[in-house]
Order: structure tokens, then C-alpha cells, then sequence
């Protein structure tokens, strides 16, 4: 059992000790408190890796995870950390042992239809030279009828090893009565690649924070986000990416588009700290603005305390591409085939690194269903 | 003979603008017409007017596909209604490819299904026609295209959607010789007794390939002389100083 008892109890004690957090930026406050039910998380997993719940984990891997990590700031707020790693209702442990490749993407689908809250804790541990890919994909097709405010809470944890690679994917197609909370982090130590991608279709709220700290040198992180945000979302998107190592190499690329009244703020912070010598990161986040009615804030921000690096930041939001929208059209697309088109288009960039043919056919299903009134 | 499309007095500006200042011209069935004329004269604009590009704002006139004003139609309506444009800097849109979005264009200009099969084999009959690599089928739209495969690429969405008129702005810029002849190849093999061809130009480079029933001359807005293809001989050697006031 490693001391993962003794964690989960004092994670315990720290969720209770902290106040849950109110969203001024997206303006959401007096939301009820997530209750873990009796129901059974559904779930399907295919996995050539074998799994084990977090129960499992070696006394280091728990002080990797539970003590080490847990000294870096991260996470959307530390309520819904402590949240998910007390009272997680599926955890598991995916350990890939040293220079160990596990081909096949290991794919994870939750089905939240039944269930009133999914805290879902993630650990990956991929030692040297290992590599893995995980895709989370969250869903509740077969919900019979919506009850306000149920909750994912995810929290994924990334510990990369020299010259491991990790790849995670998470999508989410949840419907208007879910509130999406995701807590992602890694640790990439020298040589490390770690890649988040994260594709946002659903949720009345969505509140994420991806978040890499490159210790290792020439480590590298990349996050890329698409989301769509209809009537009255509100979306909370954080990506952060903390240069420690030498010659470390970052990359944010977030694509959105917002209809309806629906709200959105993106935080894109890199963090070049004192001894990051060489290392180079860029952020870049556009936005479809479908019509006036919807509020977009981006935050782009660079941090330097060393001089020898180069970090550079571009975003633009504006509506959809006049000259994209005329050419589409001039080929018989009325304006709202073509208007979808270009919002496609504009998410190919994730869509296409899906290694999931099966899933992109899905969130192309699910794109398709939405924006029909763009 | 009725007219195909018919071009009344046409008026358009931009921002304020005027940059036709008062368009004639009647293209009837089966007939190729060359506009050429100086940079600024107007002959891209003419081409945004008629196809209903926002941004031209027509203040006069009036045009006609069949007898139906093509004014009153949106965009899309009017590729429905027989119109076609070849863009001289066709966009790039990744997520869809060349043959998935020309048989959706298809079914959306017909208004019926295409079958996969008969279609994907037509797709590379007129592939091969322009001598584009059939791989290029399965890519996204123009996405890493050449500017010629581009161009290539305009040409076979016209043999797909086969248009009652199409125009050509510019589809010869920026291509070699061989292109040329692909391009002018893949022209004459659309150009039949039940559509026409309206091809903006530069240069008289694609006219050598093409038998054109007119050339018009459009300096500032406005068509100053037609003729036969003589006169893109007389632009080939002199210019169009002679017919700029």
C-alpha cells in the first residue's frame, strides 16, 4: 500500500481545512459543493499496459507524487487537488518501467450519464526511456435527464524520467449540466518530452489548468487546447509551463471559438526561472468570435529571471475569416456549413494529433451537432 | 439567343470607393471572354461583384444569370444558381479534404447526394487531366499546396461542380508554361455549348491556348474597347497606354 493511505488521509484534512474557491473571472459563485455518490463510475479502458488503482503505488512513487509534486503550485485551485486525491471515485497508477514502450495509446472513456460526481486521479510514472500515451475522453451520451451542477474532477499527475515521452489527451463532450474541473501537471526531468492536449466540446463550466515544470535539461513541453464554448458557458483555461533545466523548449497553442454569451479567459504563463540558460518558448492563442455577444479575456504573460532565453507570445481574436467564409461559400456552403468549416479547420491542429481515429470521428460528431445556430 | 449572363451598368465600390463605374457586357451560351486591363482597373472587383463578395457594395445596375438577378442572392446561392470563381489566392482550409469537400460542394450546388464511387471516379479522371497526383485527393485543402497545384486545384473544382459560368481571376499568375498548358487543357475540356468562360488576365499567355470570342479591354471601371483576340496582340506589343485617357 505504500503510504498512499496516509496521503489520501491528509489530503483529506487538507481539503477540509481550505475554503472552496469563487470564479470572479468567469463569474461563477455559489455553485453547490461536489458530493461523491454510491454510483458505479462506468467506464471503459483498453490498455496493453497493465493497470493498478493508486493503492498500488511503491513508498517513492507515493512520496514522488504526494509529497515532491505536491510542493509546486498547480492545479485550478488546491480545493479540487485535494479534492480529487482524497476522495477519488477511480484512480489509477500507469507505470512504464524503464526504456518500456507501450505502443497502443491506452484509452479511457467515462461515461458521467449516471454518475453525479467523477473525481478521477491519474498517475503516470514513466521512468527512463519510457514512453506512453493516455487519452482520457469524458462523456455523458446516455444521460436520462440533467440535474444542475454534477462534477468531473480530474487530476493528472506526470512524473518523465530522462528521455521519457508522455503524451496525454483529454476530451471532454460533457452537456450543459456538468461543471468540468481538470488539474494536470508533470515533472519532465533531462531529455523528457511531455504533451498535453486537451479538447473542450461540452460543460456548463469548464475550469482547467495544464501545467509542466521542465527540471530536466533540453526537456520540453508542449499544451495544446481547442475548445468550443456555446449559450452560457464559462470557460477557465490555464496553461503554464515553468522552464527550470537548460535548453528547455515550451510550446502553448490554444484555438477557440465562442458563440452565444458564452465567456472564456485563457492564462498562457511561461515562467523562465534564474538558470533556464538557452531555453526558448512560444504561446499563441486565436479565438472565432461568433458574435458580440460573447466575452473574451486573454492573458498571455512571459516571465524571465534569466537573460539568455526567448519566449515570444501572439493571440488574436476576431470573427470568423471573411475572405475563408466567401471562398466556402463561393463553392455552394451556405454560411453556417461554411462558418463550421473554418472553426474545423481551425481545430485541426489537435484533432489531427488524436491518435484515436474513433475519437476524432466522434468530437467531429459531437462539433457537428453543436454550432447550429452560428 | 438568351443571354447567359448579362451585365447592366454595373456599379460597385469599396469603402467608399466607386471602382466600376459602369459595366456592360452580355456573355452568352458557349462563348470564352478574356478581360484584361492594368492594374487597378477594376477586373478582380468585377469578379467579387458578380460572385456577391460583402465588402463590394454595388451602388447601380444590374446583373443577370438566366434572367435571375444575381444581385439579390447570397454567396452561396449563387454558386447554386450556375456561378463559379477560380481565386488567384485560394484559401487554405485544414480539417477537410480535396475530395470530401468537393463532393460535399457537389451535393450542395446540385442540391442531390453523390455517391462515393462514381464520384471519387470522376475526382481522378479530371485529376489526371490536369496531371495533379491523385494523393493530393486525400489531402486537406490546399493545405502545403504549390501556388500552381493551387491553381491546379481551382480548375478541378470547376470540372466537379461544373458552373454555367465561370471566372477565371488570374489563374494564370505565378504558373510556368507547362502549368499554363495543364490549366488552358483542363479550361477547354469544361468549355461546352451550355456554359461560359470569363477569364481576368494579365498577360496573353493562356489566350495562345484558349479561342476566345472576345477580348474587352477594362481600364478604370469600365470597359473601353472589345474585340477579337487581335486585340490581346495589340496589348502584347504596345501595352494599354493607347487606351488609358
Amino acid at each position: 500500500m505504500g503510504n498512499y493511505v496516509k496521503y489520501r488521509a491528509r489530503a483529506k484534512e487538507h481539503f477540509e481545512a481550505l475554503p472552496y474557491p469563487a470564479w470572479k473571472r468567469i463569474g461563477f459563485s455559489d455553485y453547490a459543493e461536489p458530493v461523491i455518490g454510491r454510483e458505479e463510475v462506468k467506464v471503459e479502458i483498453h490498455s496493453e499496459l497493465p493497470l493498478v488503482g493508486a493503492e498500488n503505488l511503491t513508498p517513492e512513487q507515493a512520496q514522488a507524487f504526494y509529497d515532491r509534486i505536491n510542493q509546486r503550485t498547480y492545479g485550478v485551485n488546491p480545493k479540487f487537488v485535494a479534492f480529487s486525491e482524497s476522495q477519488s471515485n477511480f484512480s489509477k497508477l500507469y507505470y512504464v518501467k524503464r526504456n518500456q514502450v507501450v505502443e497502443k495509446p491506452i484509452h479511457i472513456r467515462f461515461d458521467l450519464s449516471e454518475i453525479s460526481t467523477l473525481a478521477d486521479e491519474h498517475l503516470i510514472y514513466a521512468e527512463k526511456g519510457a514512453e506512453v500515451s493516455l487519452i482520457l475522453e469524458y462523456h455523458a451520451d446516455n444521460l436520462v435527464r440533467e440535474k444542475a451542477s454534477e462534477y468531473h474532477i480530474g487530476l493528472i499527475k506526470v512524473i518523465a524520467e530522462e528521455n521519457a515521452q508522455v503524451k496525454v489527451y483529454v476530451a471532454q463532450t460533457l452537456p450543459e449540466s456538468k461543471v468540468h474541473i481538470m488539474n494536470a501537471v508533470a515533472e519532465c526531468g533531462r531529455d523528457a518530452r511531455v504533451s498535453f492536449y486537451s479538447v473542450n466540446l461540452g460543460a456548463e463550466v469548464v475550469a482547467s489548468d495544464y501545467r509542466s515544470f521542465l527540471m530536466g535539461d533540453y526537456s520540453s513541453s508542449d499544451i495544446e487546447g481547442i475548445y468550443l464554448g456555446e449559450a452560457e458557458n464559462k470557460l477557465d483555461l490555464s496553461y503554464n509551463i515553468q522552464h527550470y533545466g537548460q535548453m528547455t523548449d515550451s510550446m502553448i497553442e490554444v484555438n477557440g471559438a465562442l458563440s452565444g454569451r458564452a465567456k472564456k479567459v485563457f492564462r498562457g504563463d511561461l515562467y523562465f526561472h534564474r538558470g533556464s540558460k538557452a531555453s526558448t518558448g512560444k504561446e499563441a492563442e486565436f479565438v472565432i468570435l461568433l458574435n458580440q455577444e460573447v466575452k473574451a479575456d486573454s492573458i498571455p504573460a512571459l516571465f524571465c529571471d534569466e537573460d539568455d532565453v526567448s519566449g515570444e507570445h501572439a493571440a488574436n481574436a476576431g470573427t470568423v475569416d471573411e475572405n475563408k467564409l466567401f471562398y466556402l461559400m463561393n463553392r455552394g456552403f451556405s454560411e453556417t456549413e461554411a462558418k463550421k468549416l473554418i472553426i474545423r479547420a481551425s481545430f485541426s491542429g489537435v484533432l489531427d494529433h488524436l491518435p484515436s481515429e474513433e475519437l476524432v470521428q466522434r468530437l467531429e460528431k459531437e462539433l457537428e451537432g453543436k454550432l447550429i445556430h452560428v | 439567343m438568351s443571354a447567359l449572363l448579362e451585365v447592366k451598368n454595373l456599379h460597385s465600390r469599396i469603402d467608399e470607393r466607386e471602382i466600376l463605374k459602369g459595366i456592360d457586357l452580355t456573355v452568352n451560351p458557349g462563348e470564352i471572354h478574356i478581360i484584361m486591363g492594368p492594374n487597378g482597373a477594376g477586373k478582380s472587383t468585377l469578379a467579387y461583384t458578380l460572385m456577391g463578395h460583402e465588402k463590394y457594395e454595388v451602388t447601380e445596375g444590374e446583373a443577370l444569370l438566366e434572367g435571375k438577378d444575381l444581385l439579390d442572392m447570397k454567396v452561396d446561392e449563387r454558386a447554386k444558381a450556375g456561378m463559379f470563381m477560380s481565386f488567384q489566392t485560394p484559401e487554405v482550409i485544414p480539417g477537410i479534404t480535396v475530395e470530401n469537400f468537393l463532393r460535399t460542394a457537389k451535393t450542395a450546388v446540385t442540391g442531390e447526394a453523390q455517391k462515393v464511387i462514381p464520384f471519387k471516379r470522376e475526382l481522378m479522371k479530371n485529376m489526371e487531366l490536369l496531371n495533379m497526383d491523385v494523393k493530393y485527393a486525400s489531402r486537406y485543402l490546399n493545405e502545403g499546396f504549390s501556388g500552381g497545384e493551387k491553381k491546379k486545384n481551382e480548375i478541378l473544382q470547376m470540372l466537379t461542380l461544373q458552373p454555367k459560368v465561370a471566372i477565371l481571376d488570374e489563374t494564370d499568375s505565378g504558373l510556368d508554361v507547362d502549368a499554363i498548358k495543364v490549366v488552358a487543357d483542363g479550361v477547354k475540356a469544361f468549355a461546352g455549348e451550355n456554359n461560359a468562360i470569363i477569364v481576368i488576365t494579365h498577360y496573353d499567355k493562356l489566350l495562345s491556348y484558349l479561342n476566345p470570342n472576345y477580348v474587352h479591354i477594362l481600364v478604370d471601371g469600365k470597359i473601353v474597347k472589345t474585340g477579337g483576340a487581335e486585340l490581346s496582340k495589340i496589348i502584347n506589343e504596345k501595352g494599354f497606354e493607347e487606351f488609358i485617357k
